[in-house]
């Protein structure tokens, strides 16, 4: 052992000799953010899905407009938009001198380009949205700074759809089919150009310097991939980058010398009932009476401090809406944790002495969530079995109602329009994992979509949340929080933190 | 030599045949596929059957299988179902990185635990074997992904001597000194994975040939000990070191996914875990076809190199 202490002492000199002189004293103009996995080579508005790759898409290129949480416009490439009185026609007047990175001017082309490209190409991601439903939107433009989208019915949504769309040049794009394998360097407006891509290593950016909003402060901005969460943490600590993404129990790690910032990407996590079990609880699970019965016995801030920490890193949700969506009310139903009343509501039931299986993706947070519902309801009686599942083999299990379990947990970032969560909730649709079905429930989303008004919209959305919370086969358990960290040299006074790319506009990131 | 040599390649070629085709039905056994793992709840029923039927995944295995299989033979290993890049392009700048790293922490334990093997057989059951015994036991039993995080937390955190990860400093010059800088931790957590295994087959391959003839009949020549390891014992002693070698050109490629994840090498180890993890199945086959068809290359190599050291092997292979 002391041969090994030897070893090592020998080595630190070795290296400690070697390492001088390495000091650079120039002045800080590049912001390296952590991410955890690589985002490839293949970069478009297109078919782009993963959180690495969206986050380069945003950096790269710009949408018309931004929807952000609570129904707020912040435009990007257009100037103003405006709906018609009868909601059928939006009117995008756009910004005139934004020039590409390579130069070239942006127009109205670009946008009934790009557009057009998400509707029709079949590897779009975005094309859902676009369809309304099987009523298409139609884009045409004009006049070169002026496009206008028409619908067949009004959608009160249809702003956030047209503002999600990254606007990509179509003299770059023009004649690729394939964008999935597409290796074509992005060409955008956005607040960095994009300079290269290492493989496994790094994404690297250079500050656009014609860019619309005002010239990044910050020279470079890199991508760097440490998939490693230990070994990211140590980079952030040691200062060898500027930026990262961590998990709650992690912030202890950091010392007041880093910059905390927890921020809600309206990512909901919830327990459901599954509708679709084949188990012999099949109708228990039918009885909306044994169905609150759990529900009551669930201690929502125990699953909160056991897989985030504190309410500090998680809100505790009592709708299906999160915090970011429009119309979200707390004045619902709320299931707060009430054993007497658990117990006498499972009296009337046949499911005393029950026993359930809870299913869920694996990861620490559901882990420690399962734990807490498995002690929870024992304390009511109820035997519950756990069943951690590969999380690819539990989303298909959800996709073709395949799962073997009564109950499961599952999260979603969805829209921040409520018609977004329609497809998860409503009868017989594909997405509705739950298999649960409800005419009001149904009724209710359908009436919100085709109402234009929006005090009465909310009057639906509020009602539906009502009817949603009251009918218990779903619990809303967490609302948790990306927690971002930056050296404390880092000034983000003016940015703002958005879902999934981290920043919204990453020009408006600078060093003190 | 070179029939041999055409006969043993011709031979492999069905070897690796069965090889993909067992990695195939495994993957296919699975019950999802590399398009599960990427969908969102926003996506519509369509939209996912399109993707499948994109990448083929709606076809039956089998066709799947000669898909892949007509492919390969041109020449075309595809892309990756989940990001869409180019798998030989990856691989093209993934597989130096790996060896960059595996080659000389290779080196470096070879020369270690011939070294340290040889003296350990030499002096069997003396103070120096129990202490070289003591130290390949508790580097077996040290997991690698331990040993790397301490050096991380010693060397870069403690002592900001060396930088915590990744091959290059990002946005500096690649100079061979910031190289040296980035490999010296994850070169160190592979020695001491590699060393003490091998210097345990050095050692007992060294006792082996100490009780041979040829030994007794240098002492009765007067030979001294050291003349007798470093010149005779230390010859035979490499024909299993070479079995070793033989295994050391698949680990050149695929050798290091711990070391590799911990500190971010951007190598192939780390780009494979990904791919099982998404079932990014063109990924995971083209993998296993360079390193199975590495694997029956280090053997024949190793096999030739026994021709090579050893004048017996020659003679009864001629």
């Amino acid at each position: 052992m002391k041969n090994i202490i030897k070893l090592l002492m020998a080595l630190t000199l070795a290296v400690a000799l070697v390492g001088c002189g390495s000091e650079d004293t120039t002045e800080k103009d590049t912001f390296i953010m952590g991410i955890d996995s690589d985002p490839s080579n293949v970069i478009n508005v297109v078919t782009t899905n993963d959180r690495s790759g969206l986050m380069t898409v945003n950096t790269v290129f710009s949408p018309l407009y931004k929807y952000m949480a609570g129904g707020e416009v912040e435009y990007k490439l257009a100037d103003s938009i405006e709906a018609s009185e009868d909601g059928l026609t939006y009117t995008v007047k756009l910004k005139e001198d934004v020039k590409w990175h390579d130069g070239e001017d942006f127009n109205a082309d670009d946008v009934v380009f790009t557009f057009t490209t998400l509707l029709e190409n079949e590897q779009s991601e975005q094309s859902g949205p676009l369809q309304f439903g099987g009523e298409k939107v139609e884009v045409t433009k004009v006049d070169d700074y002026t496009v206008e989208f028409q619908l067949k019915s009004a959608k009160p949504n249809a702003m956030e759809v047209f503002g999600a769309a990254f606007i990509m040049p179509e003299h770059i794009y023009k004649d690729v089919t394939d964008y999935a394998t597409s290796t074509i360097t992005p060409v955008g407006t956005g607040p960095y150009e994009y300079v290269e891509y290492n493989e496994g290593e790094s994404t690297v950016f250079v500050a656009n310097q014609e860019y619309f909003d005002g010239a990044p402060s910050i020279e470079n901005l890199i991508f760097k991939v440490i998939s490693n969460s230990d070994t990211a943490i140590e980079a952030m600590k040691n200062n060898e980058i500027d930026g990262l993404a961590i998990i709650p129990e992690d912030v202890e790690k950091f010392d007041d010398s880093f910059s905390i910032n927890p921020y809600s990407e309206g990512r909901l996590g919830y327990m459901s009932f599954n509708f679709n079990t084949p188990s012999e609880n099949s109708g228990l699970i039918k009885d909306q009476n044994f169905r609150k019965a759990v529900m009551y016995a669930i201690n929502q801030e125990e699953v909160i401090e056991a897989a985030y920490i504190s309410e500090e890193y998680s809100l505790n949700p009592a709708s299906f809406l999160p915090s970011t969506a429009l119309y979200t009310t707390d004045d619902v139903e709320s299931y707060d944790v009430d054993v007497d009343k658990a117990k006498e509501l499972l009296a009337e039931t046949e499911g005393e002495n029950a026993t359930l299986t809870l299913a869920f993706p694996t990861n620490p947070a559901n882990e420690a969530t399962a734990l807490i519902i498995q002690s929870n309801l024992k304390e009511i009686g109820i035997t519950l079995n756990l069943d951690a599942m590969d999380p690819s083999a539990f989303y298909k299990s959800t996709t073709d109602k395949s799962g073997e379990y009564d109950l499961y947990l599952n999260g979603y970032i969805m829209t921040i329009d409520p018609d977004g969560f329609a497809p998860l909730f409503t009868t017989d649709n594909a997405m509705n994992s739950s298999g649960y079905s409800n005419k009001t429930i149904d009724e209710l989303f359908a009436a919100g979509i085709e109402e234009t008004d929006s005090e009465k919209r909310e009057e639906i959305y509020v009602e539906l949340q009502k009817e949603f919370m009251e009918n218990a086969f779903f619990l809303p358990l967490t609302e948790n929080k990306r927690i971002v960290v930056v050296g404390e040299n880092v000034n983000l006074d003016d940015a703002k933190f958005a879902p999934i790319y981290t920043f919204d506009d990453w020009s408006k990131v600078s060093f003190k | 030599m070179f029939k041999y040599i055409v006969k043993r390649i011709l031979s492999s070629i069905p070897i690796i045949l069965i090889i993909t085709i067992i990695a195939f039905t495994l993957i296919q056994l699975a019950p999802y596929d590399a398009i599960d793992t990427i969908i969102k709840p926003t996506m519509s029923q369509e939209q996912i059957d399109a993707l499948k039927a994109a990448h083929g995944l709606d076809k039956p295995a089998i066709v799947q299988y000669f898909y892949w299989l007509k492919n390969v033979m041109q020449g075309d290993l595809g892309n990756s179902i989940v990001h869409g890049s180019n798998i030989a392009q990856s691989l093209a700048e993934r597989i130096p990185n790996t060896i960059a790293l595996v080659l000389p922490a290779f080196m470096i334990s070879f020369v270690i635990s011939v070294i340290l093997g040889l003296l350990a057989g030499a002096n069997k059951g003396k103070r120096i074997d129990r202490f070289v015994e003591g130290l390949c036991s508790i580097g077996i039993s040290i997991p690698t992904f331990w040993i790397a995080i301490l050096l991380i937390i010693f060397f870069a955190s403690t002592l900001k001597l060396l930088p915590t990860n990744g091959m290059y400093t990002i946005g500096g010059s690649k100079s061979f000194y910031d190289f040296l800088l980035h490999a010296i931790m994850p070169w160190t957590t592979l020695v001491i994975g590699l060393t003490p295994e091998m210097i345990k087959y050095v050692r007992s391959s060294t006792i082996g040939q100490l009780n041979e003839d040829y030994v007794l009949v240098q002492r009765a020549y007067g030979a001294s000990n050291f003349k007798i390891i470093s010149v005779h014992v230390f010859k035979n002693v490499l024909i299993p070191i070479v079995t070793i070698f033989g295994t050391l050109l698949p680990m050149l490629v695929t050798g290091a996914f711990v070391t590799e994840s911990i500190f971010s090498w951007p190598g192939v180890g780390k780009y494979f875990l990904d791919a099982v993890k998404q079932f990014d199945y063109p990924i995971i086959m083209a993998v296993l076809l360079i390193s199975s068809a590495l694997v029956i290359i280090g053997n024949l190599i190793a096999d030739i190199l026994y021709c090579v050291i050893d004048p017996r092997i020659r003679e009864m292979k001629s």
